[in-house]
Order: C-alpha cells, then structure tokens, then sequence
C-alpha cells in the first residue's frame, strides 16, 4: 500500500492538477495564469481530459478545435513566460456557439442549409475576445439556426435524460460540466437566459445592441443578442466587459459607453427587488414557485428590500408579439435558403419559416408597435428597484431531448431589448437545477451585475454535478 | 384584448389561402399546424388597443435613441 503523496512521480504536473484545473472559473483562471501560478498550456489540457471524460455523455460540442486551442494556448503560454499579457483573458478558453463566426472553423448552425459552410473571419465579439488574450476552443451545438424549438443531440449534465435547454444547448452543457469556464450563446427568445438556468449556471442577455452581432448568423434582426454563460456572475461580468461596446459593423449596435460592470461588482449594497408574482407564478409549478419564494426570502432576510411589482397590461399580447417579430423576421432571412435549399432543413423549421412568410406587415409593425409600450412599461415598473426578479423558467428543464423548454418567462425581456440575468437558486425534481431571473433597465449592466453579485453572495455560487 | 374564436378563424383563412397561392395546394396543406399557431398570435396582435403615439419607430429600438428623445 501507499502512502499519501505517494507515485506523484510518474504522473505529470497537468494529470495532478487535472481534477481541480477544470473547476476554476474564467476568472481564477485568468488570476492564476496572470499571477504565473498556471500555464495556459496546462489549464487547456486540463480541460481536454475533462472533455475526454464528459463529453461521450453530455454531447455539447458541434466541433472542438484541439489544435488550434493547443497552438492558441501554446502562444499564450510563451508570452506570459515572457510577461506579455494580452489582456484579461489570457490563455483562458472559450466556446462558441454553432451560430458565431471564428475564422477557419465550421459554422454549420445544426443545419444542412450550411454543412460544410466555413467562414474566413472572425465575428466582432470572437476579435475582442481574441484581442483580450483568450484561447478559442471550438463551437457548441445549437438548435437549428437558434431559430428551432428542437434540440440538438446534447444532453442535461444535471441528468443526461433532460434537454439541457436551448437553443444555447451545447453553451450550457460544456460550461455547467465544467468542459470550459465559459461560453457565448445567443438568445433571440428566451436561449441564453433559459438553458443556462436548466443547467445550473449564471447567463446574461445584456441590452440589445450591446454586444456586436458582426459575424453572427442571425434569427430575427431586431431581437437577436448574445450574451456570456458561465459558472459566476464576476465571469459573466469579465466576458461581458471584455466584448460589449460599438461597433461600427453591427448596424445595430448600441453606440453608448459601456460602464464599469468590474467596479460594479465590488458595490454590495443591499438591492432593491420588485418579485413579479404576478403572471409568473400562475404558469410555474409548485416546485419552482416555491424555490422562487425560498430564494427571495432568504434574499430578505440578508437585507434585500424585496416588493411586490404588477406586471404590465401588454405581458399577454407581448408574448404573441415575440412570436409575430421572430417569424417574420426568420423568414425573411432565410428566405433565400428556402427559394434553394428548403429540404435540407428540419421539417419543423422549414414549415415555421414558410408560415412566417405570410404574416402580413400590418401584423409585424403591430408587433413592433406593442413592443415599445412595453418596453415603456417595463422602465416604468423598474421605478424605484434595482432589479425585477421572477423565476427563470415555469419547470425544471423538461425529460426529452427532442425539445428545448418553453421560452414564456424570457422572451418578453428579449423583446423589450432590457438586460437580463439569471443565477442558481437551488434544485427541483430529480435534481435539477432553478434559476432566479433578474431583470434590469436598458443600459443598466452595472447595476444589474451588482445587483446579481449580491444575490449571488446569498444564494451561493453555482455547483459542477457528477456527470453520470 | 381575447381574440375571439372568429377573429382566429379568419387569420387562419387568410394565412392559409396566401400559402395556397404561394406554395400550392399540398404544401399549404402542410403548413396548417403553423399557420394555425401563428393565426392565434397575429389575432392577439391585431386585437391589442394601442395609442396613436405608440409608434413603431424602428430607431427607438437603440437604447441611445431612447435617452435622447
């Protein structure tokens, strides 16, 4: 027999250190390698073992870039030796969603529409992660053209039977198993911000505009963000602050200064919380009202000053107005596939996208008509508050993998272009995970994130299951 | 602001016959599930009481433009 500590010798530094190197965080990470405590070369390895061990189970990437992140770390590595940093990310990996162009990798969006489709340049969000020093591991599944309501092949880490959420499925599966610190995902309706909750991680969808869709294959124009998942509110923070800002590019993107989020992280005053009982819990089962209320209290208890806020008039015909928008603006996207390639998308998509081709304009600018009384209503019911918070989703993430979840408790915020955030706060039925969802003003990032990180202090950081 | 069952039922004819003219008359045939469902939306839509300065101004869809207005 032997002893503690004993035939460390024949196992090399990067197999020692492989079961905690994968649990740290984006900014532990960055910590270490800045402090010189760890070698980007090291954490990816470390990571890679995991993803040998996980990834037959959880299914989250569409295509992992094992040269190119060894090559990417590799350089990362030589520089920090040489005390070079490129920024606050250096040599730690990120994934992608299937939808974000990185140049020299497939972007097939889980569609033969784009098999074998690989792009030359980089999305704006990939540069500055890139220019921040960050290794680029490859791309995670997602429902098709993160436009579907069918999932990809991944699976729930939490329990391999339960969808993972989606249409950021891979994003949050390979973050929450601990396959890579942190991701970006994309949410038109409700994709970041539900399958980071099934899955037991923190999701931002910051304000529309705010983080460039340069590169991005788009699902509907004018509802269409994306956003970092990870395993903490100070990461989501890091990516956020790290990839948000104009963008000359994006036509759309917003040319507002972009606060200090970071610092915003450091002010734990107390929030001011409005709980939306109404609307919410009168469509999430008893399990989710009731962690939802266990959270909020224990936010009470520590000092939160939490209130009851009524939920604008327009929140019934918002939800019709999310689906009038997205289909609309779906279908004249991909028009030009359909005209050349309908039958090589899922019948479900292509049927979906047809059908939205002929809702008339009167309809759409009706839509978008509702969508701004809402949003109006939504900054006005935030008088007052720091943040709205509801429960993320109706249930825990559903027992099939043939669909994504129901989007009905994010696609409003989508609509409304407000930002929003979602925490762990606790476990249901076979395990899996809740999520508390905060909601914020337009531009509100700081407050938003201080708002979180406070909650988060009380809630607790997310956990790593044991997948199995 | 519930759309009723006839406001439905006409949203569905008009999306329906657009698709007959559009894709033919099997195809239409097989968009009656989403046609059906997206009826259903464009009814709630079209039955929401807006005012006259609820716009749908595309550039207010920036949060930059919003603060200047």
């Amino acid at each position: 027999m032997k002893a503690a500590g004993q035939g460390h010798d024949r196992v090399s530094p990067v197999e020692r250190g492989a079961r905690d190197l994968h649990e740290l965080t984006v900014t532990e990470a960055a910590s270490r390698i800045r402090a010189r405590q760890l070698s980007p070369e090291d954490l990816l390895e470390a990571l890679l073992a995991r993803i040998d061990a996980v990834e037959p189970h959880v299914e989250a990437w569409a295509h992992l870039d094992r040269d190119g992140a060894r090559a990417a770390a590799r350089a990362a590595g030589d520089e920090a030796r040489r005390g070079i940093f490129r920024g606050p990310l250096h040599g730690v990996p990120i994934g992608l969603k299937d939808i974000i162009h990185a140049a020299g990798l497939p972007t097939e969006a889980n569609s033969g529409v784009l098999k074998g489709f690989v792009p030359r340049q980089d999305a704006t969000v990939v540069t500055r992660l890139r220019a921040a020093g960050a290794v680029i591991l490859g791309k995670l599944t997602t429902a098709e053209f993160a436009a579907s309501t069918i999932g990809p092949k991944t699976h729930n880490p939490w329990n391999l039977n339960h969808t993972p959420g989606g249409s950021s499925s891979g994003s949050a599966a390979a973050v929450a198993s601990a396959m890579v610190p942190g991701a970006f995902g994309s949410q038109t309706g409700g994709s970041i911000i539900r399958p980071s909750a099934y899955c037991g991680i923190v999701g931002l969808k910051a304000t529309y505009g705010r983080i460039s869709l340069h590169g991005v294959i788009p699902c509907a124009w004018t509802q269409d963000h994306l956003g970092p998942m990870t395993r903490s509110v100070a990461d989501a923070a890091l990516l956020f602050q790290t990839t948000a800002g104009h963008d000359p590019l994006d036509p759309c993107s917003a040319a507002a200064p972009v606060p200090d989020c970071l610092g915003a992280l450091t002010r734990r005053r107390p929030p001011r919380i409005g709980l939306a009982r109404d609307y919410f819990f009168d469509r999430a089962t008893r399990e989710v009202v009731d962690a939802t209320e266990r959270a909020v209290a224990r936010l009470a208890s520590a000092g939160a000053e939490v209130r009851e806020v009524r939920m604008p008039r327009a929140i019934e015909a918002a939800q019709a107005a999310v689906s009038t928008i997205m289909q609309s603006e779906s279908a004249s996207y991909h028009r030009q596939y359909l005209a050349t390639r309908a039958d090589r998308y899922h019948p479900w998509l292509r049927a979906r996208l047809e059908a939205g081709s002929l809702i008339p304009a009167e309809c759409y600018l009706q839509a978008l008509r509702i969508r701004l009384r809402f949003r109006r209503d939504v900054e006005e019911a935030l008088t007052g508050l720091d943040a709205i918070a509801t429960p993320t989703t109706p249930t825990v993430a559903p027992r099939t993998l043939a669909s994504t979840g129901d989007p009905v408790f994010q696609n409003m915020w989508t609509m409304a272009g407000v930002p929003t955030i979602t925490l762990p706060c606790g476990h249901g039925d076979a395990g899996l995970p809740l999520g508390l969802q905060l909601v914020g003003r337009a531009l509100g990032e700081a407050a938003l994130f201080s708002t979180a990180a406070w909650c988060e202090g009380v809630l607790g950081p997310a956990t790593i299951p044991p997948v199995r | 602001m519930t759309p009723s069952a006839e406001q439905i039922a006409r949203f569905t004819d008009q999306l329906y016959q657009a698709a007959r003219i559009r894709f033919g008359e099997e195809r239409a045939e097989a968009l009656r599930p989403p046609i059906e469902q997206t009826a259903q939306n464009l009814a709630i839509v079209s039955s929401f009481p807006l005012d006259v300065e609820d716009e749908p101004c595309l550039r207010t869809l920036l949060p930059d433009a919003d603060a200047a207005r």
